[in-house]
């Protein structure tokens, strides 16, 4: 009953903008009342959720079942299965649409299509809580492809403020066509998973005990579909390009929803595959996940630092976070790989735990930056370009000083959350590392991807100088826009959604043993239970103590110096106040010339310029465009370079301003320019087809389709193993 | 919770006596340096005098640039490096809080304050500075960890207590010779994060060749006292932590005999020969280009990666 009537809060928080908006009914009370609905929807799932989580009662409910009938073809049942993992993340869904509806409450006020945008994203929140709930892969896959469309509408929205901006046309695009790609290879892998069982099934429950009647041969080419869809869907690393090209292009109040949780249902995806329906696990899925999340940290935090709005230099650092949850679940599948009564087997509920708390953590500062970003975007009308802003801090103080706290827990600083999970993070590495015995290439990957993670940490912080210090500090960079930005702070129901937001930063990063010991049980559910049970109190050190014939290793956290800092925090907090009040007139120093605030500040480009040329000269001589300079197209078969993922000529003529790396070629081609290559040699394949494989002639169509028939044949003796 | 309080008690003093102590060791290197340049050079307690003189500045003014990053900096700047002093105190104390980790993340955030005061002056020097210094913070910390994880795989653990224990007799050359090298990486990660030649020069007087000091440029009296109070606490956590490693506290000879006859000595000595050895490597320098930085550090690199490869030998 109770899961009907949230469904149906959020339906009607969708249906009735719609509705206004297709009569042409003006009216600001629509919204409200949509932002309401989708308001207590949240609340509703966020509490329930909270019940799951506390009781611990796994929730089945089913809502309807199909009456079709057909041989041989599965019943339909739409059934709802939540336990404790996905209460987790129907809590943090729950949590942060209920603050982002408060919260649009004002942001929308000013938008034209507000009716819109409040009602496609009822439906988007909508849609991603049934999907995290569905337990049949028919309404898995339709409730992902939901939230992909959903998603779709808000990408869309600055397209219709400005339909003559490419960039916006190309967001769209290019969010719909990778999205679709993920959802085909989800799609296959679940049938594959669902063929592979007698008889056939969509019911996850089935899949979900170990009852393995699944191929062996099988299961790998499931993983194989699995990481592929989630991972373009989650941004991971071959596949990340999409993330910063379309999120920008939605308005910012939901792409602080899309990044900071809707992101990571493709994670939970992946968790659910690889660690509850697939088994036996064999070592190299743990390790192909630990090293791409590793190089997906790395690259996405620097794509951020090449970012030139705030936009895009978040949404290019979700890629970084989306790397290190990914590490706990990659660290935690090569670690289950080992037989039960290893140590190291026992680290993987660790290495979970260690992922899901970076997930919570990241939904909390993701989601706080994004609002404040919101928040910045609503007071100056829309400019978030860092090189035009500056020195909102005076103006600003709330959101300059939530963005703060925001910045000092993503770059993962002690006392704020995001130190917990980067320490749990890499100790688990240094305990893997301690428990290997004469596993070389392991241990090699261990170690490559703890410097890789810790480079992209270190960058990480590097990243939020700059943008923080950017944006945020020092003068305007540009006086005359600035006279046009409004003049107090945002409204008290923003303010307060950020300090709450803020302050979840802080307590999170001070009780971590409370923390660890849940998310602890959500491990425990899945299988997979902390192996050090009952030792994490609420407020005491957190140890990890591994013992194996000759192999031991000890660490403890002290929670004593997350107190100190805390103390340190609420000093800085005092002096900060008092500081309002100080009188404050010396002229800076600038060597003895006349102080300009647009011309002398440091600009992002130049910020970054010692970190470019060393990831660009000493360390990146693989130059993408040798490659693609040095392959030969001849002019009659010179195929036009499609729009895909190119730059137009106005974001062009920003970047050669700003980020050029030498002359004409800007930071972030080497990914274009590898897609664009892809392309052209797509088309170009295309191009020899209709020359010879497509040639009308109808004796080599039945060629082909006698091979194919073959080959069939052939692919069906080596899966079902007929070989006698 | 009462255990830890008797740990606190046993603890503070000797966090007082590393931060009370720490000004000297910069002027023992200040001062042995300039012996060794022939000069008479400042009196190793020269940083004592400075920090008083400055502290007796009225600090009221601020740049007009600068809103309260700039002012609340110096405090987490003094609290992160202080809090080092739980990592390597003077003497045993039984007990530590710090893991390894935590130590990398502690000089993380003390950067991280500092260089966000420098975008906050607004300046060119301040911008420049903590770009820089964010920088050198991207090289030295994968390389602090690498040479942390070979280290725990030498003594099974990254608690800083049980690192620290005695000599540094191991079992076999090659875990030895792994100790020797992530010492080598550890020694150029401290001179890299001190500011000392070759990567930056803490006497120069030319605002566009500054690194650390380019973010103490508008800082005055009260505050800038308080940063280089923490500067210096940091060069003792690593010379401490440096000379740890090879000689740990609990000495084989002195068994039997009560530790306040001999552990002080022994640490000045430590700490004595850590800083002559500093000078000595220091005054042979001469300032390597930013962008040079690079070569010795992949070297240094590929000889922590050997040293996690040596320790599981």
């Amino acid at each position: 009953m109770i899961s009907w009537s949230i469904i149906a809060l959020f339906l009607l928080g969708g249906i009735i903008p719609l509705l206004a908006a297709v009569l042409r009914v003006k009216s600001g009370g629509f919204t409200r009342l949509s932002l309401f609905l989708g308001l207590a929807g949240s609340i509703a799932v966020a509490l329930c959720a909270l019940k799951v989580l506390i009781e611990g009662n796994t929730i089945v409910i089913t809502l309807g079942v199909t009456e079709m009938h057909i041989d041989s073809l599965p019943t339909l049942e739409l059934t709802l299965y939540i336990d404790r993992l996905a209460a987790f993340f129907l809590l943090l869904m729950g949590g942060l649409s209920a603050g982002i509806s408060l919260y649009s409450f004002t942001y929308l006020r000013e938008k034209k299509d507000q009716a819109q945008i409040a009602g496609a994203y009822n439906f988007f929140v909508l849609a991603g809580v049934l999907f995290v709930a569905a337990n049949n892969t028919y309404f898995f896959i339709v409730l992902l492809e939901c939230t992909t469309l959903a998603f779709g509408a808000l990408v869309l929205h600055k397209h219709y403020e400005d339909p003559a901006s490419a960039q916006h046309q190309r967001a769209i695009k290019t969010y719909l066509i990778a999205n679709h790609i993920g959802g085909a290879f989800v799609l296959t892998a679940f049938l594959i998973l669902a063929l592979s069982y007698h008889p056939v099934t969509f019911d996850m429950s089935v899949y979900r005990h170990m009852n393995k009647t699944a191929y062996h041969g099988a299961n790998n080419v499931i993983f194989l579909l699995a990481l592929i869809g989630f991972g373009i869907k989650a941004g991971i690393m071959p596949f990340h390009i999409w993330v910063p090209i379309s999120h920008p292009s939605s308005p910012t109040n939901t792409h602080a929803m899309s990044l900071g949780i809707m992101i990571k249902i493709a994670l939970y995806g992946m968790i659910r595959v690889f660690l509850q329906f697939l088994y036996p696990i064999p070592q190299w899925w743990g390790f192909t996940v630990l090293l791409i999340a590793a190089f997906t940290a790395l690259v996405g935090v620097r794509n951020a630092l090449y970012g030139y709005t705030l936009k895009d230099s978040l949404a290019d650092h979700s890629v970084e976070n989306i790397g290190i949850i990914l590490a706990g679940i990659g660290l935690a599948l090569f670690f289950s790989s080992y037989p039960q009564t290893s140590a190291l087997h026992s680290l993987t509920g660790l290495a979970l735990v260690a992922g899901l708390y970076h997930l919570l953590n990241h939904t909390v500062f993701k989601g706080l930056l994004y609002l404040c970003t919101g928040a910045i975007d609503y007071l100056t009308k829309g400019v978030v370009e860092l090189k035009r802003l500056g020195g909102l801090i005076h103006r600003y103080p709330w959101t300059s000083a939530c963005f703060l706290v925001g910045s000092v827990a993503i770059a993962g600083f002690p006392p704020f959350n995001g130190f917990i999970s980067e320490w749990l993070t890499l100790q688990t590495l240094i305990a893997g590392a301690n428990m290997l015995t004469n596993d070389w290439l392991q241990l090699m990957g261990i170690v490559l991807s703890t410097v890789l993670l810790t480079s992209a940490f270190a960058l990480t912080a590097f990243a939020f100088v700059k943008i923080a210090g950017e944006a945020l500090l020092g003068k305007p960079r540009d006086k005359e826009l600035h006279t046009t930005f409004a003049r107090g702070d945002v409204p008290w129901l923003m303010r307060g959604i950020l300090v709450v937001l803020a302050a979840l930063c802080l307590v999170l990063g001070i009780v971590p043993g409370f923390v660890i010991s849940t998310l602890g049980l959500i491990t425990g559910d899945i299988g997979f239970p902390l192996a050090f049970p009952g030792t994490f109190s609420l407020w005491g050190e957190i140890p990890i103590n591994l013992v194996q014939q000759k192999q031991h290793y000890t660490v403890h956290l002290q929670t004593i110096i997350l107190f100190t800092l805390l103390g340190m925090v609420f000093l800085i907090f005092l002096i900060a106040l008092r500081t309002k009040w100080q009188r404050r007139a010396r002229a800076v120093w600038t060597g003895g010339t006349r102080y300009d605030p647009g011309s002398m500040q440091y600009t992002s480009s130049i910020f970054t310029s010692p970190v470019r040329d060393f990831l660009g000269k000493t360390l990146m001589r693989v130059r993408f465009t040798l490659f693609t300079q040095g392959l030969v197209i001849s002019p009659s078969t010179r195929v036009s370079t499609q729009e895909f993922t190119t730059f137009t000529s106005e974001e062009q003529e920003n970047i050669s301003t700003s980020f050029e790396v030498s002359k004409g070629r800007s930071v972030k081609e080497p990914f274009r320019e590898a897609y664009n290559w892809l392309i052209r040699q797509l088309q170009l394949s295309a191009r020899f087809s209709s020359r010879f494989v497509q040639n009308g002639d109808l004796r080599s169509y039945l060629l082909y389709i006698f091979v194919f028939a073959i080959a069939v044949f052939f692919v069906f003796i080596f899966l079902t193993g007929v070989t006698r | 919770m009462t255990q830890l309080m008797a740990q606190l008690f046993s603890g503070l003093p000797q966090v007082a006596l590393f931060v009370l102590l720490s000004p000297i060791v910069v002027g023992m290197l200040w001062w042995i340096e300039a012996r060794l340049l022939l000069r008479r050079g400042p009196p190793p307690w020269q940083l004592y005098l400075n920090l008083l003189k400055l502290m007796r500045t009225r600090s009221g003014s601020a740049p007009e640039t600068t809103s309260w990053v700039y002012t609340t900096a110096p405090v987490a700047v003094f609290v992160c490096y202080a809090l080092l002093a739980w990592a390597t105190p003077p003497f045993d104390p039984g007990f530590m809080p710090l893991d390894l980790i935590t130590v990398v993340y502690l000089l993380g955030l003390a950067r991280f304050a500092l260089a966000s005061a420098g975008m906050d002056t607004g300046t060119p020097f301040g911008g420049m500075g903590s770009s820089r210094e964010m920088f050198i913070n991207v090289l030295a910390e994968p390389l602090l960890v690498l040479a942390f994880l070979a280290l725990t795989l030498l003594r099974h653990s990254a608690d800083l207590i049980s690192i620290f224990s005695g000599f540094s007799l191991l079992s076999s050359i090659f875990r030895f010779a792994s100790l020797l090298l992530l010492w080598f990486a550890l020694a150029f990660v401290a001179i890299m994060d001190n500011g000392l030649l070759p990567f930056d020069n803490p006497s120069t007087h030319l605002e566009l060749t500054m690194i650390q000091k380019a973010l103490h440029l508008e800082y005055s009296g009260g505050k800038l006292a308080v940063i280089e109070w923490g500067e210096a606490m940091r060069l003792t956590f690593f010379l401490t932590l440096l000379s740890n490693l090879l000689v740990g506290y609990n000495l084989p000879f002195f068994s039997g005999i009560p530790g306040i006859f001999w552990e002080p000595f022994l640490y000045c000595v430590k700490l004595l020969v850590g800083i002559v050895l500093l000078a000595l490597f220091e005054i042979t320098q001469i300032r390597l280009r930013l962008r040079r930085v690079a070569v010795p550090w992949i070297a240094i690199l590929l000889l922590a990666f050997t040293a996690v490869l040596l320790a599981i030998i």
